[in-house]
């Protein structure tokens, strides 16, 4: 009986020390992401030497644009014209316009378009629409298959401005008969860009200047911009001359059978693409839930291949497994970290300020390297948004780190301050709620004024990892794939 | 946890390796017709013109080598950030 008694304190003293290593495990599964993101970033300048630009040529091939339009009329003629006016010899270039059955203006835009550059736009139309762009894109891909003429397909969206060089620059990649499919560079084209667009501009410059470099580098690419894809015929007939269906992501689910199927699919980043992206975050959370809905979905329609190097020596790598899964993962690592955090708190409120100061300045640095990195591949557009990509996690996180690192310089670090240490604790994963709570604010009457200003307190960030929460609940509740068309007014200049 | 390599597989590599194998796509060359080059001014297009379109593909290719100059600076910020850190510690 005495034996019992003085051994329970150490058999309370081990399930305090397991606690304690599962909560410091559940820290430690926060820094995955962050790992991830540097290595994905330190691959960047290896594109400088290791890129495809050796193995091209001056290939110019008969080239059909297939553009597929749901009530586009605002844009639609900016964007012909443009394509018109590529630097491109003009008998090689056809635009083929797939009209979903649209209710607006398009029709006559696309008649007027017929007349001014006959032979060379051509205006398809479906009578049965609204099933989506994988639907329209089959459309147009079975007339311009039917026909020998085409050479290569450049599929995009309607409301993008390619630069007058990007389609060469694209097309020089396929005269390598290892490569498939080619995509370029999309940049968000507002002219009055504010707030919001500014964080996108942002967001693209880092997942397509710069990540889709380190793809690149790597092997794997993740997916081709659904704007600006390039592909050979012979790629087209090889994945069955038709796109996916069955998924909200029918240009990443191309570029997987694009790679599955042997060919490559390379990144050309001096072919730049301009696109309207949407000014509010309503628009922008049914863009970017589709999205992120469709990465679920191919997550699990590939799921004989992640980390099978026998399956695809680049998307079955490791390291394009931890980059694929480190994105889908996000919410799940930030809400570790924080149980992980607030436990070690509870328990013992010293080690976890240990935890805490010893672990902020990694994830401080490679945020500040990240941002460094990306704003140098495209100082141009990375010195009009430096300001966003500092605040993407938004003011609050912002203000959280700046305070960890420098905590000598925060009026908030000294004295007891456990409920300031509680809540920097648990904001990783409150944030998220309060991403969901900003897109109803946006859509009240009182609050759509205050929602600029969330978006900054907030941050970017954070509302893509809700993006993603929506998407896994979405999924799990086996919801309608609904495709929510972006509204496009032709704010797009160059 | 590999699965090993299937049929699918080996086909996969063997149509690789028959790709690579291949010669490099080519296009018959473009004619330019007086006309056209009157069009424009008398300016010959780049890609009228595949010495041009080779130079444009090697400055695209030096140009990436600006990437290790936005490496020399993100390091440099990550170190100056470290040091007013240990100096304000």
């Amino acid at each position: 009986m005495t034996d019992v008694l003085t051994a329970a304190p150490d058999v309370a003293e081990i399930g305090r020390g397991v606690l304690v290593a599962v909560l410091l495990a559940f820290v430690a599964f926060g820094a995955i992401p962050v790992v991830a993101g540097l290595a994905q970033f330190l691959l960047i300048p290896m594109h400088a030497v290791r890129n495809h630009y050796r193995e091209t040529g001056p290939y110019l091939p008969n080239v059909a644009v297939l553009v597929p339009a749901w009530n586009e009329a605002a844009v639609l003629t900016a964007s012909v014209d443009r394509l018109m006016g590529l630097d491109y010899p003009p008998e090689r270039l056809r635009v083929f316009v797939v009209d979903d059955a649209s209710t607006d203006e398009t029709p006559a835009v696309m008649a007027r378009l017929g007349e001014r550059f006959p032979g060379r736009v051509v205006h398809l139309r479906r009578e049965k629409g609204g099933e989506g762009k994988a639907h329209t894109l089959n459309h147009g891909l079975r007339e311009v298959l039917a026909d020998d003429w085409m050479e290569a397909l450049l599929i995009m969206d309607a409301d993008v401005i390619y630069a007058a060089d990007s389609l060469r620059k694209m097309t020089r990649h396929l005269a390598d008969p290892t490569v498939g499919a080619v995509t370029a560079y999309i940049r968000e084209g507002s002219e009055d860009a504010h707030g919001l667009t500014r964080f996108i501009g942002f967001d693209y410059l880092a997942a397509q200047a710069a990540s889709r470099r380190a793809q690149n580098v790597a092997g794997a690419m993740a997916c081709l911009a659904g704007g600006a894809q390039l592909h050979s015929r012979e790629n087209l007939e090889a994945i069955g001359g038709q796109i996916d269906t069955s998924s909200l992501a029918e240009d990443t689910v191309t570029t997987f059978r694009t790679q599955l199927a042997g060919r490559r699919v390379v990144f050309e980043p001096h072919a730049r693409v301009l696109a309207e992206e949407p000014a509010g975050i309503d628009a922008l959370w049914k863009q970017r839930l589709r999205w992120a809905r469709g990465n679920v979905q191919i997550t699990s329609m590939y799921r004989h291949l992640w980390f099978r190097k026998s399956v695809h020596p680049g998307l079955g790598g490791f390291f394009f497994g931890v980059f694929w899964f480190a994105i889908l993962l996000l919410p799940v690592a930030m809400l570790l970290t924080s149980i992980g955090l607030v436990g070690l708190y509870l328990l013992d409120s010293d080690l976890a300020a240990t935890v805490f100061g010893a672990a902020v300045f990694v994830p401080v640095a490679t945020f500040v390297f990240m941002i460094t990195m990306t704003i140098s591949v495209d100082p141009r557009v990375g010195l009009k948004v430096w300001r966003e990509a500092l605040l993407f996690p938004g003011v609050i996180s912002f203000a959280v780190l700046t305070g960890a690192t420098f905590p000598m310089l925060v009026p908030w670090g000294g004295g007891d301050s456990s409920g300031w240490t509680l809540f920097v604790y648990s904001w990783l994963v409150l944030c998220v709620p309060a991403a969901f709570l900003l897109r109803k604010l946006e859509l009240t009457r009182w609050g759509r004024r205050l929602a600029p200003l969330g978006l900054y307190l907030i941050g970017f960030g954070p509302i893509m990892c809700a993006i993603t929460v929506d998407a896994y609940v979405k999924e799990y509740r086996g919801a309608a794939m609904t495709w929510d068309k972006t509204e496009k007014t032709g704010r797009v200049s160059v | 946890m590999s699965r090993g390599r299937t049929t699918s597989d080996r086909a996969t590599a063997e149509i690789v390796t028959s790709l690579a194998a291949r010669p490099y796509r080519v296009s018959p060359p473009v004619v330019l017709t007086a006309a056209d080059l009157a069009a424009r001014g008398g300016v010959l297009p780049v890609w009228a013109d595949p010495m041009a379109l080779a130079d444009e593909t090697e400055a695209d290719r030096l140009r990436e080598r600006r990437l290790f100059a936005g490496l020399a600076v993100a390091i440099a910020v990550v170190v100056l950030l470290w040091t007013v850190r240990s100096l304000l510690m």
